[in-house]
């Protein structure tokens, strides 16, 4: 048996080759032949025999056909798995070259995998914390995407969003589109657990339904069942897996317990499994039944009302569907409640507000944040390809006699791209860990400290990401020098000395120029990020931060009647305690927030902007704003109503109003709700921030809160921060325990507060800028000290010829100041161009600041010459006699 | 028989198969077999049975080799593969459940 079916055989792949119907033919041939033969041995006559033969066969045509269509299968599919093999033999092979050219060379493969894993680790890690900030899924739901949030607008065409009442519950729960919908009412409220302090927690009223909709789990106890929703006077508590591991050690004997709920006794049910509420996701850690509204707000009765709602889309509708159906709905309540009112409703993809608000905060940053990583990656790119090229210089011998052995430039560049593609696998698990390590960081780091990144992991977005990264490394730094070494080596000849071609010596300039040109673009937007934050920290705030401790209390959410006389007794035994300095007392909060109101001097006259500020008196002595002319309010005019209370104007609103003149004894109309009331001005303050830290000082104007709800203390303190915050907690809970007074915050984390998103952008820029500055001294030394070797011969020569070795050491100095010239030249006009995408988010400082990007410069100099020394300290020991023999 | 080409088409996989269990044989050897194992019951044209033949080789459960027969002309050997010879196993198997059903399924009237 020989010529085994299907080996060596040309096969016409579009019909049936030659030698597949030969073969039919032959064997149908045979078959005839021996069957007549047969016969005829038998004794029939010849011609007899042969139609016997046939008529046994059949049709022959139609065989032939059917076999030849059958064979001709079996032959395209033997060619085609041979093909493959042989591809894969080629691939394997490729492979193992590779693998033996990396451990030919070991430092130099770890040098360009870590290179490159950094390029890659730093900007997937950069995404994660983006992907996790924008595409997070809510936590503890059932098919999330399936979600989504319904809100109800006040009018057709308004940005406003007001409650949702049990009508349009009950009308949207009547949609097909929805298999289920549930209302949401969260809010802040003290809540006692086991014997510790009222602590604030985000305590959400739910509607039937609620988590059987939303499809969350108990990790303990049970849930609400759906009697038990809507039912007034329900006192039943939902606590969060989240709490409960934090308050009780994750103890299931919870169950059962009770919680106080504003000094109200609910009953813990159960816990949620991961869920953590989904208005502004990691808010809520306590959901009671809506029913509890008669408890918690008596005033409300059983008219329950609701924020938002969410609602799970049926199988196969869209989400137009959902809003023509919600549309309807409330076409159909028509106008209700405020008589002349037409509600509308918004069915947005994005199950909470929150998420499209941080959206919005976020994605700028998104762009800036990728862009520093984008350049990153490029620049570890540019050093892998530098350090790929030196490699294959060194190897240009070896594909020199590959290619005079027959191997053809493709194949060689195949080769070689197998063997950057197997660097840059290496370097994109490398770039895994690296990331891993990073997104650790930026978790214990709280990178962003309006969003806790606790579930900040690589999920499958990331990993495609990174994927994405480390196929541009293949392409950015293996494919370049592997076609470069491959033309090299058709051209090299074979008995040459491994001279660096100019060719390739200047593209390797050129890529360490570019390292550095990518590393200055970072450095410096780094920088002026660094030095925006510096300024936007050490803003003259208009009063005396030290000392200076902010709390909020709220008396009437516990139900106290009481709230000005509460909040004055809270503020005379605070200024009682030894060690308290001032008390004062204000409405709002003084940084970040203010009532921004119009005053103008007369009726007619230009009106300026102002913050309404309604304190009490002492007000400007616990803050440190000093008095500038006049006096301050009185006890008794600051317990007054604002209408009649006189003023004090800051120094802004009294040069903008007055001028020169002296504004005492005048008077100031401020509008307030909507009528301008008039005032008698007594004092002028200094002025101060208000807003936030940017937008400066701010025209202000102060006066009398009279009765008030809540208050905002101002406790300028001696103690430390910790015992003044016990302090103020002993005084505030001596007199109502079912109050929280968990947020004490001092000034300067206020003002940490109010420059959080800019500190991520910087704290960002900085890490990158840290990497980008190793991975261009890596990439410089790297460089020239491959230069250096492969001029070795040449520098013998020059000092064999006379050259001095100073000279020679200051020739590769010179060098390397030259290609980093060029590359800051060339990073400036990057930066220039890139800079007015930064310049959004800088405060007191130009993209282009003279210091901070001559400082990155001189930074990136210093560095390249730090990097060439030992290269050129090599260059200068050359030894004549020895450089000489040497290749 | 021609009326049941499903039964047929059956029938033929398994009795090729069968022919080759014992050893090599080309073609027509496989024909004379079935032809005398069955003492030429099962009226089929031999163009059936080379189809079956080669649908078996493009299904992996008979290889083939072109070589020299015993009366030394070149003839297109047939050989059980592995999967071939658990086709065998497995289809006589079903054949046999088959063959018990249709004949309790008479003896029982």
């Amino acid at each position: 048996v020989d010529d085994r079916e299907g080996s060596g055989r040309r096969l016409d792949p579009a019909g049936a080759s030659p030698s597949v119907q030969a073969d039919v033919d032959r064997e149908i041939q045979e078959h005839l032949r021996r069957r007549t033969d047969e016969l005829v041995a038998d004794g029939m006559d010849a011609e007899a025999a042969g139609r016997q033969a046939l008529d046994e066969f059949g049709d022959l045509e139609e065989a032939r056909r059917a076999l030849t269509a059958i064979d001709t299968r079996i032959a395209r599919r033997a060619a085609a798995r041979r093909d493959w093999k042989a591809g894969m033999r080629n691939l394997t092979g490729d492979l193992r070259q590779a693998l033996r050219t990396m451990r030919v060379q070991p430092w130099l493969t770890t040098a360009i995998v870590m290179t490159l894993a950094i390029g890659i680790g730093a900007s997937t890690a950069v995404y994660a914390v983006f992907n996790y900030a924008l595409f997070r899924p809510v936590p503890g739901v059932a098919d999330g995407d399936r979600l989504v949030g319904i809100s109800v607008r006040p009018g057709l065409d308004t940005p406003a969003y007001t409650t949702a009442t049990h009508a349009h519950l009950a009308a949207m729960r009547e949609m097909p589109a929805f298999t289920g919908l549930a209302g949401f009412r969260p809010r802040s409220y003290p809540v006692r657990l086991g014997a510790a302090d009222p602590v604030t927690l985000q305590v959400a009223g739910v509607s039937r339904g609620y988590f059987d909709l939303l499809g969350v789990q108990a990790a303990a106890g049970r849930l609400l069942r759906d009697d038990e929703y809507e039912e007034p006077g329900a006192t039943l508590a939902v606590i969060s897996e989240r709490l409960w591991r934090r308050a009780y050690g994750a103890d299931p004997k919870v169950v059962g317990t009770q919680v106080q709920v504003i000094g109200h006794p609910f009953t813990v049910v159960g816990v949620t499994r991961s869920f953590l509420g989904v208005e502004r996701v990691g808010d809520e850690d306590v959901w009671v039944p809506i029913g509890a509204q008669t408890i918690l707000r008596p005033s409300a009765g059983t008219d329950y009302s609701w924020d938002r709602m969410v609602g799970r889309l049926a199988p196969d509708v869209t989400l137009a569907t959902a809003r023509e159906q919600a549309a309807s709905a409330f076409e159909r309540i028509g106008v209700f409640e405020y008589g002349d009112r037409t509600f509308s409703a918004v069915v947005s993809p994005a199950l909470t507000v929150g998420a499209a608000r941080s959206e919005e905060r976020i994605a700028p940053l998104f762009w800036l944040a990728m862009a520093g990583s984008a350049l990153l990656l490029v620049l570890a790119c540019a050093n892998g390809a530098n350090l790929l090229l030196s490699r294959n210089l060194r190897r240009r011998r070896d594909l020199a006699l590959k290619a005079a052995l027959g191997a053809s430039r493709a194949r060689v560049v195949r080769e070689l791209l197998v063997e950057a593609g197997t660097v840059s696998l290496l370097a994109a698990g490398a770039g895994l860990v690296v990331a891993a390590v990073l997104t650790g960081l930026f978790r214990s780091q709280g990178l962003l400290s309006y969003l806790p990144l606790e579930g900040l992991e690589i999920d499958l977005r990331v990993a495609l990401f990174a994927a994405a990264a480390a196929t541009a490394t293949i392409v950015l730094a293996g494919g370049l020098p592997s076609v470069l070494a491959a033309r090299a080596s058709s051209q090299a000849d074979l008995g040459g000395t491994a001279r660096a071609t100019t060719r390739s010596g200047r593209l390797r300039q050129g890529l360490v120029a570019v390292q550095i040109g990518l590393s200055l673009a970072l450095l410096a937007g780094a920088g002026v990020l660094a030095v925006s934050i510096a300024r936007l920290q050490s803003v003259d705030l208009g009063f005396q931060s030290a000392g200076l401790h902010t709390f909020e209390l709220q008396p009437t959410v516990v139900g106290r009647d009481d709230a000005t006389a509460f909040l004055g007794e809270v503020r005379r035994r605070l200024q009682a305690t030894p060690g308290i300095e001032a008390v004062g007392v204000a409405a709002s909060g003084h940084l970040g927030s203010a009532y921004v109101r119009e005053a103008r001097t007369s009726a007619g006259a230009p009106s300026e902007t102002v913050m309404l500020r309604l304190v009490s008196d002492g007000f400007l002595d616990a803050m440190g704003i000093p008095l500038q002319a006049g006096r301050d309010l009185t006890a008794v005019e600051a317990a007054g109503p604002w209408e009649s209370s006189p003023v004090l104007i800051d120094e802004l609103l009294a040069e903008r109003l007055f001028g020169e003149a002296s504004p005492v004894g005048r008077t100031v109309q401020v509008r307030w709700p909507d009528e301008f009331s008039t005032h008698r001005i007594i004092g002028v303050a200094g002025s101060t921030v208000a807003l936030n830290l940017r937008s400066g000082h701010q025209p202000a104007v102060y006066g009398a809160a009279g009765q008030r709800r809540a208050a905002t203390f101002q406790v300028r303190s001696s103690l430390g921060s910790a015992e003044t915050m016990s302090a103020i907690r002993r005084v505030v809970h001596e007199l109502e325990p079912r109050l929280a007074v968990d947020a004490i915050r001092t000034t300067g984390a206020e003002v940490e507060r109010l420059t959080a998103q800019e500190r991520v952008v910087a704290r960002i820029g900085s890490v990158l800028a840290i990497l980008a500055l190793g991975l261009a001294m890596a990439g410089i030394y790297a460089a020239i000290a491959c230069a250096v070797q492969e001029r070795t011969r040449e520098l013998g020569i020059r000092m064999a010829l006379g050259a001095s070795r100073l000279a020679v050491g200051r020739d590769v100095l010179r060098r390397t100041v030259m290609t980093a010239a060029i590359g800051l030249a060339g990073g400036l006009a990057v930066y220039a161009w890139a800079s007015r995408y930064i310049a959004s988010q800088l405060f007191g400082v130009s993209a282009l600041d003279p210091a901070t990007v001559s400082t990155a410069c001189g930074l990136l100099l210093v560095t390249a010459l730090a990097a060439a020394w030992l290269p050129a300290r090599r260059a200068t020991r050359v030894d004549p006699t020895i450089a000489l023999r040497a290749e | 028989m021609r009326d049941e080409p499903a039964l047929l088409q059956g029938t033929l996989d398994v009795l090729v198969l069968r022919a080759l269990a014992d050893g090599q044989r080309h073609g027509y050897a496989v024909a004379r077999w079935i032809h005398e194992i069955t003492d030429a019951a099962l009226r089929v044209e031999d163009r059936a049975l080379y189809i079956a033949l080669h649908r078996a080789l493009e299904r992996g459960w008979v290889s083939a080799a072109w070589g020299t027969s015993e009366n030394n002309r070149r003839a297109r050997f047939y050989t059980l593969t592995r999967s071939g010879r658990k086709a065998l196993g497995r289809q006589a198997r079903q054949w046999r459940h088959y063959a018990e059903a249709m004949f309790k399924a008479l003896e029982g009237t």
